[in-house]
């Protein structure tokens, strides 16, 4: 179980922050992700493997200013 | 001979332009660097309300130039269309405060030239339209510059309700501003945007100014 933006979330654990994104949004250029609290760079979502008790923030913007 | 300003001593005018401050403010605002990034509705507003309050030295960075588009909600005039809008509100802005010094840089932030741009910030402030922008900016600025404070908009389209537009402080040195859901697509009015460019507008005064910008 990982818990994502405050709320928990199954069949998670072994898959990567690409993934996670790709389930969570179909705007990944307008989301940043937090993990434990850090900020993980683009080119490492792939790379990033989600382990127990993980917590992700997807910071998502939206046009406008 | 002491220099004039407008007819009155330079030391008399600056002096006076204070008055309604709140006291103990000028020496730490006048030594602030922010770098604003963008220039639209929420980068005019916030650099009119940091020029106004006496920050002593701005930089504004946009790509852009003026468009009748822009005039709903955007700091700038009909005689300005066409100019590039670093160019109109550093006009602007210096009608506003001539004691206060502004640099301008036309180009477009990339996440290429982030850690140039941004290096003599003392805070960062995200005014950007474009939310790939705005993500690209949060990934850069924590990546080369994670100890300088950055201030951020995101959602404060259409006419929805004043009081979602909030601060929040999703990690130590970041700050967002915004309702987090309203989309530009919806339309952008004056109002909500000038709200938002508030929001961060006194993030920053209060971090220039040692506060802490939520309650604790």
């Amino acid at each position: 179980m990982i818990n994502v933006n405050g709320k928990p979330m199954d069949q998670m654990v072994g898959k990567t922050l690409t993934d996670l994104l790709k389930a969570k949004t179909s705007m990944m250029q307008n989301v940043v992700v937090e993990l434990n609290g850090e900020i993980i760079h683009r080119d490492q979502l792939d790379t990033k493997i989600l382990v127990e008790n993980d917590k992700v923030e997807l910071i998502s913007f939206v046009g406008g200013g | 001979m002491i220099p004039k300003f407008q007819g009155v001593d330079v030391k008399e005018f600056f002096m006076g332009m204070k008055e309604r401050n709140v006291a103990g403010t000028t020496e730490q605002l006048q030594q602030a660097h922010v770098i604003i990034a963008g220039a639209g509705g929420l980068g005019s507003n916030i650099a009119i309300a940091l020029t106004r309050s006496g920050v002593g030295h701005l930089t504004i960075i946009d790509f852009d130039t003026i468009e009748m588009s822009n005039l709903n909600r955007q700091q700038y005039k009909v005689s300005q269309i066409g100019l590039p809008k670093v160019t109109a509100l550093k006009q602007n802005l210096l009608e506003f405060n001539p004691f206060i010094e502004i640099d301008t840089v036309q180009t477009k932030i990339t996440s290429e030239n982030i850690a140039e741009l941004f290096a003599d910030a003392d805070i960062i402030c995200e005014a950007f339209d474009n939310p790939t922008a705005k993500a690209m900016l949060l990934e850069g600025a924590t990546k080369h510059y994670p100890d300088k404070p950055l201030v951020m908009g995101n959602g404060m389209a259409g006419l929805h309700l004043t009081n979602e537009i909030q601060t929040k402080q999703p990690l130590p040195n970041v700050y967002i501003c915004g309702d987090g859901y309203s989309k530009g697509m919806e339309g952008l009015m004056a109002p909500r945007v000038m709200v938002c460019a508030g929001h961060e507008a006194n993030a920053i005064l209060r971090l220039l100014t040692n506060q802490p910008v939520l309650s604790e």
